[in-house]
């Protein structure tokens, strides 16, 4: 699928490209010849366009619809691109399994994300172009990419457009609250009847507690 | 054992997310019904199963909560946002939610003379979502017109914790004060494990993609509700923060309406209550073995109820949810070179989808992997085909022409006889003959167990014993 501008509907308000993960749209000024009648109006770059449709539901003028593409496209990076112990080392870095589906709509990987980074995606918009990556339900990846592009050096990339949002900061995570390899007091006072330590220890890399008990493994 | 006629489900909300209505499983002869109160006796009686004839008792119900609520706080001059979240309209249809929602709005204006009182309806896909719900459920009328639906993607505001830094949405909390607005659906009880389940709101519905990014994939799910309680208790929401109000329910319907300024005295008794009635379902629905699932309601698959549980405890209900000794039942957890991916219950043979939302934001791309998809018509197979979500999924699936056959299909390749049907009901379980006599034979020790050994253990682990 990809989008359409409904020309005459249009405001112009930018609520869609603030909120696109691929950066596919644009606001710019409404030629003569086009409908409607606000001076500002979107454009669509088609081939960034990934179905991810935030566009369409933020959109308050119903100004977007989706079409089926004549030609239906495969995004992905290959993982032999780059190096396999580069890649291994950023996922490592950034507490991610390589082998993880970090991505549960486009299915990709830690390690696909890694060696797109390696290749030269080093903002989210670019990852997202790179692996289709964010473009479904835009949420569950979010924060794993996020994390990425900061162990790759790239936690600096500037929000694109800066008034933006389709992205904000990287928020606190589980190993966060460790000090020293250890759950600080005061987190363990504040949150009582959280079994802290183990589920750290898991997150760790440590599941030898994690013994199915008569069920399924 | 003599079997009738299945009960109809709840009716539901039309969407653009799911087909046109179609005729329910439950109006198939081979369906039937078991009432959970048959199954655990010791469930009370409800005062609603969603029959929109009830709303006047949700009404008097709400309003008795609401009787001794502090709402010292908000002032003739104040603007006040009533925070509503989306699942609750999956709630037996989601009149007695709306119909809560409604009364607080009622009761605020008359206590406090205030006439800015905004309804924020916190939808996962943005707008178009939210105008669906204004409008089925009449909250424009209700509320003057002071109404806005609220994304993960709309505008953050990034919020200082005693975790670090998170991202809410502006627009849930741009008014003086805020309503906590819930209801208490275990739901996922395999990612929130019960734990502190009333704050989550703070997380997955109030906050952005960045936050809810975090609970599940960067937390362990036992210990993921530090997220929301930390938001909940930061300095910025509690400025802001006046009182609760949940719709309290059980499997068997809603039983009454929780309100206080002390929303961890409301989880507290929440968590006793569902360890003791979801508890029971939730074993129960470990003891089914070898089944089909049905999908046949006006939400989600995944969130679609039988007998007040949703679909995607039987996904993954492998493992006891509510103990807490054991640190993953399923989930996203990560940790470097030794994922645990999403596990899923490989009992569960088939998925009919007679009729349910796509994914609209929930990926299943890869479950027709471990449980056969059977998807009912072309019109419902094209939405999915449009799905970005599982952009994959129909590839995976099998499109059939009508619910019977694709039970036969699935029940045939699956070899089983058990059919489940997901279709909103509370108070009974839509199923076959063959699904009934599995649950009324297995309840009885379910209950024993639970009552004697499990529900003290789930008790003690929550410091509530």
């Amino acid at each position: 699928m990809v989008a359409e501008i409904i020309a005459e509907r249009c405001t112009g308000c930018a609520l869609c490209v603030y909120v696109c993960p691929t950066v596919a749209l644009t606001l710019r000024d409404r030629r003569a010849d086009e409908a409607g009648t606000h001076r500002r109006i979107v454009e669509l770059a088609e081939p960034d366009c990934y179905n991810a449709q935030n566009c369409l539901e933020i959109c308050p003028d119903e100004a977007i619809v989706m079409h089926p593409l004549t030609e239906p496209f495969t995004v992905g990076t290959d993982v032999a691109s780059a190096d396999a112990d580069e890649i291994r080392a950023l996922c490592m870095a950034a507490g991610v399994g390589s082998k993880q589906l970090i991505c549960m709509c486009a299915e990709t990987t830690g390690a696909e994300l890694a060696a797109a980074i390696l290749n030269g995606a080093h903002s989210p918009e670019a990852l997202s172009l790179a692996t289709g990556a964010r473009t479904g339900c835009t949420e569950l990846c979010h924060q794993p990419i996020l994390q990425l592009l900061a162990a790759a050096g790239h936690g600096d990339a500037p929000r694109n457009p800066a008034r933006g949002f389709q992205w904000y900061g990287i928020a606190a995570t589980a190993l966060g609250l460790l000090a020293d390899g250890e759950v600080a007091d005061d987190v363990r006072e504040a949150f009582s009847h959280y079994p802290l330590d183990s589920d750290l220890r898991v997150l760790s890399g440590d599941f030898s507690e994690f013994a199915p008990k008569g069920g399924q493994p | 054992m003599n079997h009738g006629p299945a009960l109809l489900p709840p009716a539901f909300m039309p969407s653009e997310y799911g087909p046109e209505p179609r005729p329910h499983v439950a109006m198939l002869p081979s369906m039937t019904s078991v009432s959970v109160t048959e199954l655990f006796p010791s469930f009370d009686a409800p005062i609603t199963q969603g029959d929109a004839a009830d709303l006047d008792i949700v009404r008097a119900t709400t309003r008795a909560a609401l009787a001794d609520v502090d709402m010292s706080k908000i002032t003739a001059d104040s603007s006040v946002n009533i925070l509503a979240s989306e699942h609750g309209f999956g709630l037996m249809g989601g009149l007695p939610y709306a119909e809560m929602v409604k009364t607080i709005r009622e009761v605020v204006v008359e206590r406090t003379g205030c006439r800015d009182v905004r309804l924020r309806l916190a939808i996962y896909r943005g707008f178009q979502e939210a105008d669906e719900v204004r409008d089925h459920f009449g909250f424009d009328e209700a509320f003057d017109g002071k109404v806005k639906g609220l994304g993960p993607f709309d505008r953050g505001v990034e919020v200082d914790t005693a975790i670090g830094p998170m991202y809410l949405v502006q627009r849930a909390f741009d008014a003086d004060f805020f309503i906590h607005a819930y209801y208490d659906d275990p739901r996922e009880m395999y990612f929130n494990r019960l734990l502190y389940k009333s704050f989550k709101s703070f997380c997955m519905s109030y906050a952005r993609f960045e936050t809810r990014s975090v609970y599940h994939s960067l937390f362990g799910n036992r210990s993921g509700s530090i997220i929301p309680r930390a938001l909940f208790d930061s300095a910025y929401v509690q400025a802001r923060y006046t009182f609760s109000s949940v719709l309290r329910t059980s499997p068997a319907g809603v039983i009454g309406v929780d309100a206080t300024d002390d929303l961890y005295a409301i989880d507290r008794r929440i968590t006793a209550g569902h360890l003791a009635t979801y508890g029971r379902m939730q074993r129960l629905f470990a003891e089914i073995g070898d089944c089909v699932a049905v999908w046949d309601g006006g939400r989600w698959g995944y969130y679609l109820h039988a007998g007040g549980i949703i679909f995607g405890v039987l996904l993954t209900n492998h493992h006891d949810s509510f103990d807490l000794d054991v640190p993953v039942v399923a989930g996203f957890l990560q940790e470097p070179g030794n994922s645990v991916n999403f596990t899923r219950n490989k009992s569960l043979r088939g998925i009919v989808v007679n009729q349910a939302w796509v994914g609209a934001g929930i990926p299943y791309v890869t479950m027709p992997f471990s449980s056969p998809m059977y998807i009912v018509g072309d019109d419902q197979a094209q939405l999915w085909r449009e799905d970005p979500t599982n952009p994959l999924l129909i590839d995976r699936a099998t499109v059939v022409d009508d619910v019977a056959q694709g039970i036969e299909m699935a029940c045939t390749r699956g070899g089983t006889d058990r059919v489940i049907v997901f279709d909103g009901s509370y108070g009974h379980i839509t199923c076959n003959e063959s699904m009934a006599d599995v649950l009324r034979e297995r309840a009885p020790a379910v209950d024993r167990e639970v009552e004697q050994v499990l529900l003290p253990k789930w008790l003690a682990q929550r410091g509530l014993a």
